[in-house]
Parts: structure tokens; C-alpha cells; sequence
């Protein structure tokens, strides 16, 4: 569980990143300007600030120096999709950027790439008797290991970081076996049925009807 | 042929020309004054020698030959020549190789003067002068004036010579003084190069000469060159500006959207968030709708050709306020009106919107209170006001809140459902109907926006 902070002004994208970073359990706080940012920064530790560049009071590139003396890994938001925006950001300093608009998926993954890069990340996770260990690629029930195939365990893996979030064949595809994938998905339900099997995920990995599965915690 | 070769020729021609003209103009007035000296000299010493060989004949029986004899053989050394005529025949000449010039000199004028002529044999001249002797024979006196022709043929080459060595100079001096008019005219030349491959060019130096004036007339022209595209320039930019701020716009509404319309579908969420996502889909989808009408405002102010129409100020503030009269309830606030132009000229419909637009701003950013919607008379010109004290407009903001999608205070514009185009349409209607929109405005105490139309002409000027 990561402590992130949300710095935007627009209040329904503000909304929208607080919500889904909470489905896959994270807990974010949110700020509406710079120096409400700034104060909240200074009073507690974060993990992480997604950072809007276009803020009222300080704005994005005036606040980084700040968050990285106190030593928050930052992914700047460029709404607009400005090239020299992302640019400057990265220069600077921030670790990452999303551009908007963004996928909910995709924003996710990022956030996750950036904790696991910076050791904030939480290297393995606890679902009901199963634990899964992503540094390790290990993953035991009730303290017994499993063998999980390369690919079971990629699978795995982007089912949990996404945990909540209904991701579909072509997703699943993309992102585990990383390439476009177009029609054949049933290597996919496949290796689900393993895992189901494998872990005792019948009730955990949910098919969602004409769209693909979600693992749900 | 290039001016420069013509300008060149017609420096060297002439100069050239000038030049050998007055040489032989000079070498020949020389020669003649030579010659004359000559002939003058001759007839003095011609008239001496006439005299003593008379004398000298005497003493030998009248006969001249034997004296004229001896005199040749004494003279010639002086380059002085004798020949006789006797009865017609020549019977001696002195001069070698001139026996056929003397022989056609048997008949000399009688009146006592001295006939003279010029003679030229075995490369000497000579001056030739003949007279009667008492006895009917004919003395001819030949001097050798060589010395004179040397000079004359010496002068020649010499001249010769000196045009040569003069060509050369000249012609350096023509090809500067060609270089030297063109000059100016190559910078133009240059000059309106630089400017057609659109590199920068310097200004050219003016005076009052004709390349002067061609040059002062062609600055001016660069210049409103250089001024229309600079004007094209910012044209463009702000254009480019106002495209990337629509698409940022555009961008953050619909980031909104997908977002929320994602989440609902992939996710099994509870019914706040749900009801939440669906809210926010709404809100942000009639932003998006608010900003197209405002564009499509915008488009019709800056390009839809104007109607010039008798507008009459007090059913169209009637019309505004009576629009907004939810809004007024909601929100406590009152416009009071007063209408001392009866009407203005313009487009009805566009004059709407500026004067909606400016009240719904008045609303929007008070808090309670009242707005005042007028208009009056002011120097002569027409003025729409539009005054509240609402929360006003910081100084520093002032200037910019007529760009588009500019705004203040945005959770204040995305409450009441704005895009920031309101103030933008307004000044681009004024500007279409050559009005001015002045904004003044203080923190707190309120802002007051007028619309100054320019003068009305009669109906009668227009037609003139």
C-alpha cells in the first residue's frame, strides 16, 4: 500500500485518479493547488506525487524541487501534449510522465513501475492463503510453493497491480505477452483456468461477461 | 549589355575622344606657327640673296648662273638650296631630287612678291620660293625645313605614345567611375534578393539622388513588408495559441470523461462512486457543449458578415434580463436597467450575446448585491455599461481576461458552467461593430465593462 499524493486542479481528474488508485489499494490524498500540495508534502511522507503541471498558486515545475528535496519520487501529468512540458519535467527530475487524457490501466502500471523503481513498491502481496512474492517470482499457498509458468505468473502479475479493474483479452494480451494480438484470446482463458486451478482463484479471478476478468480482493 | 559595360564605354569613348583631339588640335596649330616662322625667315633672307646676286652678276657680264652657283655651294651647308631658269629651261638645281618641283616654277608671279610652296624630295623638306630676276630668269630659293616635319612627326608619336599610356588609365578610371555609379544600385539589387529569399536585410542609405530616392521610396516598402508579415506572424501565432489552449480545452473534459466512463465499466465500484462517475460524465460533457457554442460564437463574430440594423437598446436589455431570470432567483441578485440611447446600429443578434454574455458574467461573479445594465450618452459616442460589485478582476489579471479560455477563478467559471470564451466573444463583437470594450475593475469593490460605440453618421453620410 503506497501513500501517493494527487496534485490537480481539475477536480474530476482529481477524482477520477483518487478513485482508481484506491480500487487497486493504494491511498491517495489529494491536493488542489500548490501550496495546499506543498503543506501537505511538508507534513507527512508520500511514496508518490502524480503532479499536474497547470496549477493555481505554485505550479508543477515550481513545486518538484520541493518534493524532491523531501525526497517524493514525482510523475508529472502534462494535460496538454506538449512535448517541451514532458521534456523540462523529466530533466528536472520527475521520475515519469502520463499524458492526458490517460488510461486508467496504463496509469497504473506506471505508478507501479515508478514504486517498485525508487523500493517504495510493496514486493509481494497477500491474497487470502496465497502469497505472492514479485521480487522473487515466488508464489506460495498456505506456505507450500507453486509452480507457476513464466507466463502464469506475468499474468498473475498484472491481474493483482490491477486489482478491481476489469481488464480485457486484448489488454491481458498487450501486456503480458506483448505483442498485438488480434482475435485468437484463447491462450488467454487458458492460462486463467491455470491459475484458477493452480491457486483456488475460482471466486478471485471473476469473468466479466463479453469483456474479459478482473481479480478482485 | 550590362549597364556597367555601357556606362564604361561611354566614359572611355569620350575621354579617349577628348584627349587625342585636342593633341592633334595643339600638334598642329604648333606646326603651322613652325611653318609660318619658316616661311616668313625664308622671304626675309630670299629678298637678301635676290638683291646681292643682281649685284654679283654684274661682275660677270649679267650672267647669274656662276652666282648662284657659288652661293648654293656656300649655303647649303645652312640647308640652303638655289636653282635658275633660264629662258624656261632649268639650267641649275641645287637641291637634290627636287629638278622636276623647280622645273614647274618657270613662271612665277610678276608683281614683284614671291611665290612660295613646299617641296619634299630624298626625305628633306623644303620651302620653295621663286622670283624674277631683271633679265626674265627665274631664281628659286629652297630651304630645308626638316627640322620642322621632325618636330611635327616626333610630336605625333609622343602623342601616340601618350594615348596609349592614357588609354590604360582611363579605362581603370571608367571601370571605377561604372563601379562607383552602380554601387547603390547593386545594393538595391541585393537588397530585394535578401528580401524575396526572406533574409534579413539592412536598411539603404538615402540621399537626394536618384538612387537616393529609389532607395528611401524601397526602405518604406520593406518596412510595410517586414511590418505586414510580422502582423501575419503574430496572426498565426495567436491562432497556433488559441488551437493549443482549445485542444488543452478540449482535452481535460474528455480525459474526464473516458476516465469516468472506464471506470464504470470495468470496475465493480459502489453506488457513491458510481453516482459520482455518472455526474461527472454529465457536467463535463455540457463544458464540451458550452465550449462549442462559444467557438461557434466566435467564428460568427470574427468572420459572419455584419447586418446594420437600427437595434433598440431597451427590448433587447428586456430580452437579457428576462433569459437570466432563473439565474437572478437562485442567486438573490438584481439587474436594474436604464436605457437613455433609445437604439444603436449593428447586428442584433450579436449585440445579444455581447450584452448577455457581459450580465451573465456580472451574475456569476457577485455574491448577492445588484448589477447595473445601462446605457448613456458619453463625449457624443453610445455607451452599453454593465457595472456590479462582485468580487472584481486582480489588476494584474486585466489584460488577459479577454484572451480566450482564460479565467480568473476556475472553480468559479466551472461552477457556473463556463469556458472562458465569454469576455473573448464580447471583445471580438466589439471589434466587429469598430466599438471598443474598456474593463475596470477592483478587487472586491466590483467591475465595471462598457462597450463605447463610435460616433453614429446620419444615414444620408453612409449613402454619400
Amino acid at each position: 500500500v503506497a501513500q501517493i499524493l494527487i496534485v490537480d486542479d481539475e477536480v474530476p481528474i482529481n477524482d477520477l485518479l483518487a478513485i482508481n488508485l484506491n480500487l487497486v489499494g493504494h491511498i491517495p490524498v489529494q491536493a488542489y493547488d500548490g501550496n495546499e500540495a506543498l503543506k501537505l508534502a511538508e507534513s507527512r511522507a508520500f511514496d508518490l506525487c502524480l503532479l499536474d503541471v497547470m496549477l493555481p498558486g505554485l505550479d508543477g515545475f515550481e513545486l518538484l524541487p520541493y518534493l524532491k528535496k523531501l525526497g517524493v519520487p514525482v510523475i508529472f501529468l502534462t494535460a496538454r501534449d506538449s512535448l517541451s512540458d514532458r521534456v523540462k519535467g523529466l530533466r528536472m527530475g520527475a521520475d515519469d510522465y502520463i499524458t492526458k487524457p490517460f488510461e486508467s490501466v496504463e496509469m497504473l502500471a506506471r505508478v507501479d513501475a515508478v514504486l517498485r523503481r525508487t523500493g517504495r513498491g510493496k514486493n509481494s502481496e497477500l491474497i487470502g492463503d496465497v502469497k505472492i512474492d514479485f521480487d522473487e517470482h515466488r508464489v506460495t499457498k498456505n506456505g507450500r510453493p507453486v509452480k507457476l509458468a513464466a507466463k502464469e505468473f506475468a499474468l498473475l502479475e498484472v491481474l493483482v497491480k490491477n486489482a478491481n479493474i476489469a481488464l480485457t483479452r486484448d489488454q491481458l494480451i498487450n501486456m503480458v505477452w506483448e505483442y498485438e494480438y488480434i482475435g485468437e484470446t484463447r491462450t488467454v482463458d487458458m492460462h486463467i483456468q491455470r491459475l484458477r486451478k493452480k491457486l483456488g482463484f475460482e471466486n478471485v479471478i471473476r469473468t466479466v461477461y463479453k469483456y474479459g476478468y478482473r481479480l478482485e480482493r | 549589355m550590362k549597364l556597367w559595360v555601357k556606362i564604361f564605354a561611354a566614359v572611355f569613348t569620350v575621354s579617349m575622344a577628348a584627349l587625342s583631339i585636342t593633341g592633334a588640335v595643339l600638334i598642329n596649330s604648333s606646326h603651322v606657327r613652325s611653318v609660318e616662322h619658316d616661311i616668313e625667315r625664308s622671304a626675309t633672307e630670299f629678298d637678301l640673296f635676290l638683291t646681292s646676286i643682281e649685284q654679283m652678276a654684274m661682275f660677270n657680264n649679267g650672267s647669274y648662273i656662276y652666282s648662284v652657283v657659288e652661293y648654293n655651294d656656300y649655303y647649303r651647308r645652312r640647308g640652303v638650296y638655289f636653282a635658275l631658269i633660264e629662258q624656261g629651261e632649268l639650267t641649275f638645281c641645287g637641291a637634290p631630287g627636287m629638278s622636276e618641283r623647280c622645273a614647274a616654277l618657270a613662271y612665277p608671279p610678276d608683281d614683284g612678291s614671291f611665290s612660295a610652296g613646299k617641296g619634299r624630295a630624298d626625305g628633306v623638306d623644303y620651302i620653295i620660293m621663286s622670283s624674277f630676276l631683271p633679265d626674265g630668269s627665274v631664281l628659286i630659293y629652297m630651304r630645308d625645313v626638316s627640322a620642322t616635319y621632325d618636330d611635327m612627326r616626333h610630336n605625333i608619336r609622343t602623342m601616340l605614345i601618350i594615348l596609349a599610356a592614357a588609354a590604360v588609365a582611363i579605362a581603370a578610371f571608367a571601370w571605377l567611375i561604372s563601379r562607383y555609379i552602380l554601387r547603390p544600385l547593386n545594393r538595391l539589387s541585393r537588397m530585394t534578393g535578401s528580401i524575396a529569399d526572406g533574409i534579413d536585410y539592412e536598411l539603404l542609405p538615402e540621399d537626394s539622388s536618384e538612387v537616393g530616392r529609389l532607395s528611401a521610396d524601397f526602405n518604406r516598402m520593406s518596412l510595410a513588408v517586414h511590418d505586414r508579415e510580422n502582423r501575419l506572424r503574430e496572426l498565426a501565432d495567436e491562432r497556433q495559441l488559441f488551437i493549443d489552449d482549445m485542444s488543452h480545452e478540449m482535452n481535460t473534459p474528455l480525459a474526464s470523461i473516458q476516465g469516468y466512463a472506464e471506470l464504470l465499466q470495468n470496475s465493480d465500484c459502489d453506488d457513491g462512486i458510481r453516482r459520482k462517475a455518472v455526474e461527472n460524465i454529465v457536467s463535463e460533457t455540457r463544458r464540451i457543449r458550452g465550449m462549442c457554442n462559444g467557438l461557434m460564437t466566435l467564428t460568427i463574430a470574427r468572420e459572419q458578415e455584419l447586418s446594420h440594423d437600427k437595434v433598440w437598446l431597451e427590448p433587447l436589455f428586456r430580452d437579457v434580463t428576462e433569459s437570466l431570470r432563473d439565474r437572478l432567483a437562485d442567486s438573490g441578485i438584481t439587474v436594474i436597467s436604464h436605457c437613455g440611447v433609445p437604439w444603436i446600429t449593428g447586428d442584433r443578434t450579436l449585440i445579444y450575446i455581447a450584452v448577455s454574455n457581459l450580465v451573465r458574467n456580472a451574475v456569476n461573479y457577485s455574491e448577492g448585491g445588484s448589477v447595473m445594465l445601462s446605457s448613456y450618452y458619453e463625449f457624443g459616442k453610445k455607451i452599453i455599461e454593465v457595472s456590479d460589485d462582485g468580487v472584481g478582476i486582480p489588476p494584474d489579471q486585466l489584460e488577459k481576461v479577454t484572451n480566450p479560455f482564460y479565467r480568473v477563478d476556475k472553480s468559479r467559471s466551472r461552477a457556473t458552467g463556463g469556458c472562458g470564451l465569454g469576455l473573448s466573444i464580447c471583445s471580438k463583437i466589439a471589434a466587429a461593430h469598430s466599438a471598443q470594450m474598456s474593463i475596470t475593475s477592483k478587487v472586491a469593490v466590483g467591475t465595471t465593462v462598457k462597450l463605447i460605440f463610435p460616433e453614429e453618421f446620419e444615414k444620408e453620410d453612409i449613402k454619400k
